[in-house]
């Protein structure tokens, strides 16, 4: 995790399954919902995504959105990219293809 | 919780074209179990793509079973047979939790803001939108000492396998 300008940037890697989730979700939630700006999320080291870090997805994007805040995943592999398309993730959280384009997403 | 040193994999056989593997009751017994139908799909030719799809439905299949279908730290067990059929990969589990059909499970309704997004009951919505088929039934018992109550068989295409060797 980091500070960009305007923006935190935290950097998911290995495995989100049913143990990977356990052990990151309330530091995730914390680094995100409670940044209190914009968030962006680099995903190129995560080589797996199942339905929980779907879910866990779905319940950041869903309070930082009532806080006011962006939300903006970026690099993920192509692994990923298809559990996030065919969970529909995509048409409730901004996705970018790089880091400049996810800081360009928050700036918009 | 389980036993912490008790083995999740407790058996696995590879044959050609086929995985046979035993699984114990915890959350351990899908790394283990998810990393011999992994390595099982790669001997087979299965491409990277469709193996991820694999490892994502062997995840949420025993997690749902382990979590919801069995007693914590009860001595039940997982049956896992993979198996290449043609253009498929075919994952049948057999397990001895309690009755549970998840092809009666509706769909999560569609969404478009995040508002709606529902968070329940993705895992089951997953494996059937990433899988060919998804069937259950309820099996006969296989051999003493295990009489298993569901059986999920599940096909998932493989498209154009890499001929293995």
């Amino acid at each position: 995790m980091n500070e960009l300008d305007g923006a935190r940037r935290v950097v998911l890697d290995g495995r989100l399954d049913t143990a990977g989730v356990g052990a990151i979700e309330l530091s995730f939630t914390a680094m995100t919902v409670s940044a209190g700006k914009p968030v962006v999320v680099d995903l190129a080291a995560l080589s797996f995504l199942a339905s929980l870090g779907v879910r866990m997805f779905i319940g950041t994007a869903r309070s930082m959105a009532a806080k006011g805040n962006r939300l903006v995943f970026y690099s993920a592999t192509p692994a990923v990219m298809e559990i996030i398309e065919t969970m529909g993730l995509a048409e409730i959280i901004d996705i970018a293809a790089d880091e400049a384009e996810a800081l360009a997403l928050i700036k918009a | 919780m389980a036993a912490a040193s008790a083995p999740m994999l407790r058996s696995a056989h590879i044959a050609a074209g086929r995985l046979s593997m035993h699984l114990g009751n915890g959350l351990a017994a899908i790394a283990e179990g998810g990393a011999a139908l992994r390595d099982f799909c790669a001997r087979e030719g299965v491409s990277d793509t469709v193996i991820n799809r694999v490892d994502v439905i062997f995840e949420e299949v025993v997690a749902n079973i382990v979590r919801h279908g069995f007693d914590p730290g009860s001595a039940q067990t997982i049956a896992v047979e993979a198996r290449t059929e043609g253009d498929a990969i075919v994952l049948v589990f057999d397990d001895d939790g309690r009755q549970y059909d998840p092809t009666l499970q509706p769909p999560p309704p569609a969404f478009t803001r995040i508002a709606d997004a529902q968070i329940g009951g993705l895992g089951v919505a997953l494996v059937r939108r990433l899988a060919r088929s998804v069937a259950y039934a309820q099996p006969e018992a296989t051999g003493p000492g295990f009489s298993p109550v569901n059986r999920l068989t599940i096909t998932i295409a493989t498209g154009d396998r890499i001929p293995p060797g």
